[in-house]
């Protein structure tokens, strides 16, 4: 057996033959005919017709054989595909090529093969229409002529099906699309319509209707210039005149016409269509009210912007702005439309700017203009302000234009000028505060109360005498170190603070872990939820005042051994000039008149010298009194001091006719006796400094914020300015002695009185030549 | 005329010494002063010891303060414990103006503190002032 060689056109035979779509279909009784025909015609037992698929020889329809496929390899037909000729074997096993054929070497047995090729139009032989028989035949022409017929026959046949099969899915197709398109068409949120060349409505959807307010069947038929009208006549003939996809009146307004008279504005796409007939145009009608509106909304934003906005064109042509933009630069609208933008920009930059905005154009991203750079624009009356400029591309229907957003930062500048200011400043007091609190040693600590974390700074733990790393950050840790004297005092202070009862500001004693004791004073800010008005947060600051402490001691000893010694010195000073005094004096008693002249004047000065130095002295102590006897301060009724001196010095007053006026006095924080002395020290002046004219004095007192102010003026012989200082230290005269007696103690007691109650003294000229003292106390009540 | 007033001067100041002789000497009455020189002494005098063993009982005392060994409170202390001492009058007489010596001293039983005067005719008058004191008013009982 030989194998029959493929065709060389393999690929495309198969696919022609596919294209019949033969194989394995039932049989049919057409096919059935011809192979009985052919059977009956060259009087074979067996008649087939088979096509060759890509491995197999199938039987549209067979006569006398059951199988209806058999094996490509070697078979008869194969022979005949690949020959794509006519084959007839007269007796098989005298023909080596089929000799040992299954069907011939065995059952059925066969002999002689005569098969005619189906050739399709195209030339591929699909397969043949072949007889058989079982013993060798010898086939006449006009037998053979049959058998071609018949294979021609079928070809045909089979043509025939395949182009009515191709029809039918044609229309099916357009059937399909048809419906496709118009049930797309029908469902348009858009308006569509079809017009013929003769521009006659032939077809509108649903929208159509609801959009020109017809009725269907009113408008197929009619005219496109029912429902569209354009600018300029014969516009809309000319546009749908020509068959080309494009929109509509893009730029132009175009305006729909309904039914009812009335006047939307509308955009048309039109798509040409192929018909059956002479084609057609496919409108899509847009009803553009809501863009319209949407453009006038947009620009009315535009309009009310707090920024001015502008558009250039690419020749930097201004071609759009807003309100905001004439207030900005000062000119109308009408001298910026159509404007070169240069005339927006301070001369120095002019040059530049053109280059600016043709690189802008080239590569148009959505950016602030001059970043880092600072702005300026120019207003109509030449002045400059500082702007910051926002840039995009707009795509209009003439082309990119470029929009601008400037904002006026005048106001901004200014704010971040001074915020600028501030923070300097801040950061100035900030390093200025840390310097002098590092320079001072002031400790500052930071309690959060609520996780109950303590922080300290550096001088903190300098202060305290600890490192960081050995101090646990806990109240507990702190409070520890205070002198167990101290502790409750300080801790009652700091929870009253917390407590919002009062200021934490107290001075208490620490013990450092080596034993030594410092001396702190410490004051805080509470931090408080604003909620709950609870304490958060303790903020404070911690000053070693151990030296200031150590020191204030000292001098508290040393006045007081100061004071100590002058009471000694002037008591034991007394003693021996006592006896000076008395015996002297003894010595003029009994003596005088009987010496000469000489020894009485000597005598004399005696007396005076010891004297003197007697009264000296009981004023240095009652000078040191002041600060040794003093008795607590309490409240005092002046009023009532002031009556107790004047009765006292009530035989001068009335003595050298003075007169004293005394208005109403107030209470004051005082040691009674001491307030007595002062009263009585200034009277006691106001009347020993008098003038010619009898003295009159005054006594007064204002109130000045948180002290009383008193006043005792005179009418005396004044004191000159320049010794408003001096007259208060101790023993300083202004007059010579014998003039007016004392030893000038009187003010120097006076000041340190008033200095003991935290007031002040000094003098001012009264008007008239007089004195005026005056001093300062505190209130006595509240 | 009466018997002299027994007076004892507890006084370390000879200064003063003379100067209360001196004028007690000038005054009207008969003065029979002894003096003493610390309060030792005063309190040796009056219980009679040592060299004051045939002493008589003063009728007035005038006391300084300030004294050597046994100072004027210490003096009035003393006598303030002792019944018989207690009755006689003391008069303390001293350069101290200070509030507490003169509340201690009056505490103590003193009858009359007076600061000695700074001059003469001062001094002269306080003593003076004593003798009238003393036979006006107190000797009475």
């Amino acid at each position: 057996m030989t194998r029959a060689a493929a065709p060389v056109n393999e690929g495309a035979r198969l696919e022609a033959l596919r294209s019949y779509e033969i194989i394995d279909t039932p049989a049919e009784p057409q096919f059935d005919a011809i192979v009985r025909v052919a059977a009956t015609a060259l009087e074979v037992p067996i008649a087939l017709l088979s096509f060759v698929d890509v491995d197999r020889q199938w039987a549209k329809a067979r006569h006398g054989l059951a199988a209806t496929q058999t094996a490509r390899d070697g078979s008869f037909c194969g022979h005949v595909v690949a020959g794509g000729a006519e084959l007839v074997v007269p007796d098989a096993l005298l023909d080596a090529r089929f000799v040992d054929h299954p069907f011939v070497a065995g059952p059925p047995g066969i002999r002689f093969y005569a098969g005619a090729p189906l050739r399709a139009p195209g030339g591929h032989v699909l397969g043949t229409v072949c007889v058989l028989a079982h013993e060798p035949r010898a086939p006449s022409p006009a037998q053979l002529d049959v058998l071609r017929e018949l294979s021609v026959l079928v070809v045909e046949l089979l043509e025939q099906r395949r182009g009515a099969r191709r029809l039918h899915d044609d229309a099916r197709t357009r059937r399909q699309a048809d419906q496709r398109f118009r049930i797309v068409v029908e469902a348009a949120p858009t308006a569509m319509l079809t017009i013929d060349r003769a521009r006659v409505i032939t077809f509108v959807n649903r929208k159509t209707a609801e959009l020109f307010g017809y009725a269907r069947d009113e408008l197929l038929g009619q005219p496109i210039e029912l429902l569209v009208r354009a600018g300029h006549p014969g516009y809309v003939a000319g546009f749908f005149a020509d068959p080309t996809v494009r929109a509509m009146g893009a730029g132009r307004e175009l305006i729909g016409c309904r039914k009812d008279g009335a006047e939307v504005p509308i955009e048309i796409g039109l798509t040409p269509i192929e018909t059956e007939d002479d084609g057609a145009t496919l409108a899509s009608i847009i009803d553009i009210t809501e863009r319209k509106l949407a453009v006038e909304r947009f620009r009315a934003v535009i309009e009310a912007s707090p920024n001015a906005i502008l558009k250039i064109d690419r020749a930097r042509t201004i071609t759009f702005i807003n309100r905001k933009t004439e207030e900005l630069f000062g000119y109308a609208r009408d001298e910026l439309l159509g404007q070169p933008i240069d005339m927006l920009v301070p001369a120095r930059y002019r040059t530049d700017h053109p280059g600016h905005i043709a690189r802008f154009f080239a590569a148009p991203q959505a950016r602030a203009m001059g970043a880092g750079r600072d702005l300026h624009a120019r207003r109509k009356d030449g002045s400059e302000v500082p702007v910051e400029i926002g840039l995009t591309t707009v795509e209009t229907a003439t082309g990119f234009a470029t929009l601008a957003t400037i904002i006026d930062v005048t106001a901004r500048r200014r704010a971040e000028d001074r915020l600028a200011d501030t923070t300097h400043r801040l950061e100035l007091a900030t390093e200025r505060f840390q310097l002098a609190a590092t320079a001072a040693q002031i400790g500052v600590w930071d309690w959060d109360i609520s996780n109950d974390v303590l922080t300290w700074d550096s001088s903190m733990h300098a202060l305290y005498g600890t490192t960081p790393g050995a101090f646990s950050s806990a109240y507990e840790a702190w409070s520890s170190t205070i002198h167990p004297e101290d502790r409750a005092d300080t801790e009652a202070a700091l929870r009253a603070a917390v407590d919002g009862v009062g200021e934490y500001a107290s001075t208490f004693r620490i013990i450092r872990p080596g034993g030594e004791v410092r001396h702190v004073r410490a004051a805080s800010l509470v931090q408080r939820d604003p909620a709950s008005g609870l304490a958060t947060r303790v903020v404070g600051v911690n000053l070693d005042i151990t030296d200031h402490k150590v020191a204030e001691l000292e001098l508290r000893r040393s006045n007081a051994d100061l004071e100590q010694f002058a009471n000694v010195a002037s008591h034991d000073l007394q003693e021996p000039l006592r006896m000076v005094a008395s015996y002297t004096e003894l010595l003029a008693q009994r003596y005088r008149g009987k010496l000469d002249d000489k020894a009485d004047k000597y005598i004399f000065f005696a007396v005076e010298g010891a004297k003197r130095m007697q009264r000296l002295i009981a004023d240095l102590l009652a000078y040191s009194r002041v600060g040794s006897q003093g008795r607590p301060l309490a409240p005092v009724a002046t009023g009532a001091v002031v009556h107790n001196v004047l009765e006292v010095l009530s035989q001068r007053i009335a003595r050298d006719g003075a007169t004293v006026r005394v208005e109403p006095l107030p209470t004051v924080l005082a040691d009674e006796g001491q307030l007595h002395q002062l009263f009585q020290n200034l009277i006691g002046n106001a009347l020993k400094f008098r003038g010619e004219a009898a003295p009159e004095i005054s006594i007064t007192a204002r109130r000045h914020a948180e002290a009383w102010r008193f006043a005792v003026t005179d009418n005396g012989i004044g004191i000159e300015p320049k010794y408003a200082e001096r007259i208060f230290l101790m023993f300083q005269r202004l007059h010579e002695r014998g003039k007016y007696e004392g030893s000038g103690i009187g003010l120097a007691i006076a000041r340190r009185i008033v200095e003991r109650h935290g007031g002040r003294i000094w003098l001012e000229p009264a008007p008239g030549g007089g004195t005026t003292f005056c001093f300062t106390l505190v209130p006595g009540a509240p | 005329m009466t018997a002299p007033i027994r007076i004892l001067l507890v006084e370390d100041n000879p200064g003063d010494v003379e100067l209360t002789r001196e004028t007690l000497a000038g005054g009207t009455l008969a003065v029979e002063l002894t003096v003493v020189l610390d309060g030792a002494e005063a309190l040796d005098y009056l219980y009679r010891r040592g060299r004051h063993a045939d002493a008589y009982p003063p009728d007035l005392i005038l006391l300084d303060l300030q004294l050597p060994r046994l100072d004027g409170r210490e003096v009035l202390d003393a006598m303030a414990r002792d019944d018989t001492l207690r009755r006689i009058p003391v008069v303390v007489l001293s350069s101290s103006d200070a509030q507490g010596d003169i509340l201690a001293c009056y505490a103590l039983g003193a009858s009359c503190y007076l600061q000695k005067p700074v001059d003469l005719a001062e001094f002269q008058a306080v003593v003076h002032a004593i003798e009238a004191f003393w036979f006006a008013v107190v000797r009475s009982p």
